[in-house]
């Protein structure tokens, strides 16, 4: 007999973890924010309206990654100016490019993941120097701290991201010893 | 399936950043690189610190809030679809209830669901007639009823008296209200440019009386260019204090819980009377009488104009203004109940601008990074603790 256990899923939950990343994702393959946003938006209403079952959480991420390839596709598609479709070796190009896209996704979400454990005063000066670009000298100044700090901070921070990782990767342990 | 092959190599990538890596696993990396050189491109691509830094600035590219707030609205409409014709319509002509934030109407047929987050205002408010009708302003495009007529000229509301009044002895009143999380702007009958921010009310005749006084009452906080009628005073009035003008720009804060009357005058003249009578204030260009409800004191002082003006133009500016201040001010804005886990902190003073379309997790981030408070959202509630 099968046993089957139903993957229960909080669409909140989903949506706080992977809608940035998934955004990430679309954006890499069709190059417009805007447009991006859009069709990730769109997959989310849809999974939730239609309050889809999944085997796993796995299962779940990798048909929210095929509709959003598919609607990419077709966004480019229509997009493409004088035929309403893409030659062949366009389509592979996106194809081939779509691997490679989801890991580097993976790799975003995992970023971002570890980012969010840096300490309180790395992360301020992450948050200013790469998210909003600033230089050294206007982060120390917003900051009230030296340039020298700035500099300090960041190196810490990237040395702890590297740490960090780290833990992404399974060192998958050989059980040796009773069965 | 697709992704557990490309989640595995992340992970190998992220362990190689790490230098942890196995040998096989090695091994296992250095094959999937050299399956193409896009595979080549995109290890090199996340290996590099430089690089790195450039992938970290893109992390705030998509907004989560903003996301969730658009998933949210379109689920909405799908639902709103579904729904008979007649509900629809019924809908629309009840419009201006939905529009404001009060979950407890009665007459609500089809319940927005409640937002759970904090949001930003925008743009709303609604007329309520001399007869009781009410029209939600936003949405209105045109309008005629009762000695007004309200028309939507390129996204300038303009209000103005209807043809047919003559010869009628006294004018009806109305009022433009603009619920927390709303302002709005408008032109009186008299082509007075009115900014009303949130949770403020304004009375207003139907028909200034040629050569008479143009008197407005308000409560809460609006901006005036008032148009220029040198044969005709227009005057606004608050709840203790009378501000009189000939053709001006100014800036009156009145809201009730605060107990004072503020006028900031950018242009012109003006002049402030205490309703009960007394000592009258007149204030040149750059200067500020505030009235202090409870000690019945009416001063004057010189500021930058630009900071009690800043609203208007979609921007918060605060001058050495005191914690407990400014959350009142963005509550009013953001509809939330501050809280103080130690009252002491209430009395920080803050100065500085923020737009005003900023999320609220945005503008206390700003706060948070730089002083000695942090900001925990609960709900409607927003919690001031020290660090």
């Amino acid at each position: 007999m099968k046993h089957q256990e139903k993957y229960v899923y909080n669409a909140e939950k989903i949506f706080t973890s992977w809608y940035s990343s998934l955004c990430f994702f679309a954006f890499r393959l069709i190059q417009e924010e805007e447009a991006a946003k859009d069709i990730v938006q769109d997959v989310f209403v849809r999974m939730m309206e239609k309050k889809m079952s999944f085997e796993s959480e796995l299962h779940l991420k990798n048909f929210m990654y095929l509709s959003i390839k598919n609607n990419c596709l077709n966004y480019l598609r229509r997009q493409s100016a004088e035929k309403n479709y893409l030659d062949n070796l366009q389509e592979e190009d996106f194809m081939e490019d779509t691997e490679c896209r989801m890991v580097e996704t993976e790799l975003f979400e995992m970023l971002q993941k570890a980012l969010d454990k840096l300490p309180r005063e790395c992360r301020k000066v992450f948050e200013l120097c790469y998210f909003q670009e600033m230089d050294n000298e206007t982060a120390a100044q917003t900051l009230g701290v030296s340039v020298e700090t700035v500099k300090a901070q960041k190196r810490r921070g990237k040395q702890i991201l590297r740490e960090k990782l780290k833990d992404f990767y399974p060192l998958i342990a050989l059980l040796f010893g009773l069965c | 399936m697709e992704l557990e092959k490309q989640k595995r190599i992340a992970q190998l990538i992220c362990g190689h950043i790490a230098g942890k890596l196995t040998d096989e696993d090695a091994r296992e990396l250095e094959a999937w690189k050299n399956r193409s050189e896009r595979h080549r491109a995109c290890l090199r691509e996340w290996c590099d610190e430089e690089n790195q830094a450039k992938l970290l600035a893109q992390i705030n590219a998509f907004d989560l809030t903003e996301g969730r707030r658009t998933v949210t609205q379109r689920r909405n409409r799908r639902r709103l679809r579904r729904y008979n014709t007649a509900a629809a319509i019924v809908t629309i002509l009840l419009g201006s209830i939905f529009l404001l934030r009060r979950p407890q109407e009665e007459s609500a047929i089809i319940p927005l669901p409640q937002q759970e987050n904090i949001e930003a205002g925008k743009r709303q408010a609604r007329l309520v007639m001399a007869s009781g009708r009410t029209v939600g302003l936003d949405t209105l495009q045109q309008l005629e009823a009762e000695e007004l007529t309200v028309r939507n000229e390129q996204g300038i509301f303009v209000i103005q008296t209807a043809a047919d009044t003559v010869g009628q002895e006294t004018p009806t009143y109305h009022c433009v209200e603009v619920p927390a999380g709303g302002e709005f702007d408008f032109r009186l009958p008299d082509g007075t440019q009115v900014y009303l921010n949130a949770e403020s009310r304004l009375r207003f005749p139907a028909r200034f009386m040629p050569g008479k006084e143009r008197r407005i009452f308000l409560a809460g906080e609006a901006y005036f260019n008032v148009a220029r009628d040198t044969s005709a005073p227009f005057s606004v009035a608050l709840e203790h204090t009378t501000v009189t003008v000939l053709g001006t720009s100014f800036n009156v804060s009145a809201y009730p819980g605060e107990n004072r009357e503020i006028t900031t005058l950018v242009e012109g003249a003006v002049n402030i009377a205490p309703n009960a009578g007394g000592c009258q204030l007149r204030l040149s260009p750059g200067q500020q009488g505030n009235y202090d409800a409870t000690l019945d004191t009416l001063t004057r002082q010189a500021v930058d104009v630009s900071y009690y003006t800043a609203w208007k133009n979609g921007v918060f500016a605060f001058h050495k203004q005191p914690l407990e201040q400014v959350m009142r001010t963005l509550s009013r804005w953001y509809i939330f109940e501050p809280r103080y886990a130690d009252p002491a902190l209430k009395s920080i003073l803050y100065t500085g601008k923020i737009a005003r379309h900023a999320t609220i997790e945005e503008v206390l981030h700003t706060f948070e990074l730089l002083d000695e408070v942090r900001f925990d959202i609960r709900g409607k509630e927003i919690t001031v603790s020290r660090k």
